[in-house]
């Protein structure tokens, strides 16, 4: 018997009893828009949860603190930073050297910028998602001298031929205009200048070019505000001129033992994983957005359990619907059943048929039902973003400041349809043996 | 064509043996057309049920088109059936929901048989039992005599070796019963069929080849080899079974 004419006979049997193949995939409907309404809320709270978390710091971002630097611990030089970015699940790494505060300004003419400044690997700034208001991240043979400074940083230039007065702040003046800071990194010439134990310059000065300026974010590690930035290797030179008592200077650029790294991970569920991996490596202190996330995301877990669970149980009554409506079919068939047994049908075949109708049933409620879910979703996402009171206000709340709640991902979409079409075969199952145990015999009987 | 060899059917009811079959044996030459006569409880369609494999036998054994089909699993038994058996029912046993041409055309959908083929044959085989104005009705549509004309296109759309009928006329009335019957033989007789037909009525007994009669579970009279010899008191098969 050919696949094409066992689905006829299925879809003819089922349109025959239109009423009650409707109802039955009514209660599949019911079923698969219940699970899929609520594992949507469960992931749109996820997302918001993340989103929110996202807004105080990179979640996908670990930082390593190297406190304890006493000889038996493991060093965080180049070495173990090569080490941590031959991860497969590293996006990148960079070390952060903290310049010491007051061992050197950067100078542009009678400007000064004494603020902080961090050395990083340049080329992997893009990677741990800094934002450029202007100009670009420095190239290859430009980052040897390269200085980024953060927006707000910009107004830390100070006039040094002035004793008060002496600065711009990004205020409005009287006609609401933001004052312009003193330098445009972008034109002016800066020059990177040691200082001495006195606080007097000392030494020739480096020259450096600003390629570009940050947008300012304090979610980043190191933080993008009130900050500049230089390259690593530049960094190195820099600290084996620094002769101070400090933990990171005057060991030389080879045994550079780092205070913080930062490494950024692929995807948020690797977080954990490559947090482990470098604790392994000798690093217990590591910080990442996961100590806030976990126990939050562990909560979620239970919530979209529960939510997954409620859905569920309509999704079995309406298995047991289809159950029931398959074995009424079969006994409302028993001849039907019996005369084809006797016209040379074969009992794989009969079999075959009824999971086919039963998964049709499935398939009908699954796709309705996904569609419901689609509005569903609509209309709570509606009611949370105009209403903010009552009880989806409440959720709305936990979620920060995102305004959808409920979210169908692609997956869901998918798995849903696929999920009702096997829970419908798999009702079909035990009528299905039922209709094949029927003897050919019952085709014959008068009393039927 | 058909051979049947010391057929016995015993059922237990309630600890009680009931004899259905007490030994039969008999032969079906191909293109023959045999009628099985016997009352209500002779055990007529017992005999019927085992030739067409719908029942097992409690013993002997049974060739059909030289294949011994005893043994056979059910699933060989449904292959079997679809090139070799045709079935005419007493209650016609037409699927509701199909029309008559799909209802004729149902044997060859279970061959697996491509619908334009099926579709052809099956209309060829409503226009042989004269029913070309009528492919589209449903059973429901149809009279009792019609329904049963739609019932042996059915069984023979397939051109089997064999064509089983059970009380074929039962429940048409005797006119009815003439012209089904004068084309079942007819359409017997032209594809050159063995038919096997169980009746309780002489009439219809009438319109076959050759006589069988079985009385309380063993032939009682055969026309062949009533014309062959004349019998003795009890048959010899008769009197095996009855030491």
């Amino acid at each position: 018997m050919k696949l094409r004419d066992m689905l006829g006979m299925s879809v003819k049997n089922l349109l025959k009893r239109k009423v009650r193949t409707s109802l039955t995939a009514a209660g599949v409907l019911i079923g698969t828009g219940a699970i899929v309404v609520m594992l949507s809320i469960g992931i749109g709270l996820t997302e918001g949860m993340n989103e929110s978390i996202g807004q105080m710091g990179d979640i996908t971002v670990i930082q390593i603190y190297n406190y304890n630097q006493s000889a038996d611990r493991a060093k965080l030089n180049d070495e173990a930073i090569a080490s941590i970015a031959s991860m497969d699940q590293v996006v990148a790494v960079t070390p952060v050297y903290n310049v010491p505060w007051g061992s050197c300004v950067i100078e542009s003419g009678k400007y000064r910028y004494d603020g902080s400044l961090y050395g990083v690997d340049m080329s992997a700034m893009e990677s741990f998602g800094y934002q450029l208001e202007n100009g670009s991240f420095p190239d290859d043979a430009e980052r040897g001298n390269a200085v980024l400074f953060s927006s707000d940083a910009l107004y830390s230039f100070f006039n040094t031929k002035k004793k008060s007065h002496n600065r711009v702040d990004p205020y409005p003046d009287q006609n609401g205009n933001i004052p312009k800071p003193y330098v445009d990194p972008l034109k002016d010439r800066l020059e990177l200048q040691m200082m001495d134990e006195e606080g007097k310059t000392t030494g020739r000065p480096t020259k450096l070019v600003g390629t570009g300026v940050l947008t300012t974010d304090y979610s980043k590690t190191p933080s993008a505000s009130y900050a500049a930035f230089v390259d690593l290797s530049l960094a190195r030179e820099l600290a084996k001129k620094i002769k101070t008592n400090g933990s990171s200077g005057g060991r030389g650029a080879q045994e550079l033992n780092y205070d913080q790294a930062v490494v950024k991970t692929a995807s948020v569920s690797d977080v954990q994983a490559v947090e482990q991996a470098i604790h392994d490596l000798g690093f217990p202190d590591t910080y990442s957005m996961e100590t806030v996330r976990a126990p939050i995301q562990q909560m979620m877990n239970t919530i979209q359990l529960v939510l997954g669970g409620i859905g569920a149980v309509s999704l079995v009554v309406a298995a047991l619907g289809i159950l029931n409506t398959m074995i009424m079919s079969i006994y409302e068939r028993t001849r039907e059943i019996g005369v084809m047994k006797v016209l040379g049908c074969e009992v794989r075949h009969i079999r075959a048929m009824f999971l086919m109708e039963a998964g049709i049933i499935g398939l009908l409620g699954g796709i309705l039902g996904l569609g419901v879910s689609y509005g569903a979703s609509a209309l709570i996402n509606f009611f949370a973003s105009s209403g903010g009171s009552g009880a989806l206000g409440g959720i709305l709340g936990m979620a920060g400041s995102v305004s959808t709640i409920s979210v169908i991902p692609p997956w869901l979409a998918a798995g849903s349809v696929v999920f009702a079409v096997c829970v419908g075969v798999v009702s079909g199952i035990l009528p299905a043996n039922r209709a094949v145990k029927i003897s050919a015999l019952t085709a014959i009987r008068q009393d039927t | 064509m058909i051979q049947v060899e010391g057929i016995k059917k015993i059922y237990c009811v309630d600890k009680e043996r009931i004899v259905a079959l007490g030994g039969v044996s008999l032969q079906v030459r191909e293109g023959e057309i045999c009628c099985i006569l016997g009352s209500s409880g002779s055990g007529k369609s017992t005999l019927l049920n085992i030739m067409a494999g719908l029942e097992k036998p409690s013993r002997g054994k049974i060739l059909l088109a030289g294949e011994d089909v005893t043994r056979f699993s059910e699933r060989r038994w449904a292959q079997f059936r679809q090139k070799n058996i045709g079935f005419v029912f007493q209650s016609y046993n037409l699927l509701p929901t199909l029309s008559a041409l799909e209802n004729v055309a149902l044997p060859l959908v279970f061959r697996g048989i491509e619908k334009d083929l099926r579709i052809r044959e099956a209309a060829k085989m409503l226009l042989a039992v004269g029913l070309g104005s009528r492919m589209a009705h449903r059973p429901s549509q149809m009279s009792g005599g019609q329904q049963q004309r739609v019932g042996i296109a059915r069984a023979f759309v397939s051109h089997p070796k064999i064509v089983f009928a059970d009380e074929p006329t039962g429940n048409l009335d005797s006119k009815t019963s003439d012209e089904v019957m004068r084309i079942m033989v007819g359409l017997a007789r032209r594809y050159h069929e063995t038919l096997v037909l169980v009746t309780h009525d002489r009439e219809i007994a009438a319109y076959g080849d050759r006589l069988l009669e079985i009385h309380d579970g063993f032939v009682r009279y055969d026309s062949r080899q009533a014309s062959a010899q004349k019998a003795g008191p009890l048959l010899p098969q008769e009197r095996k079974a009855a030491t």
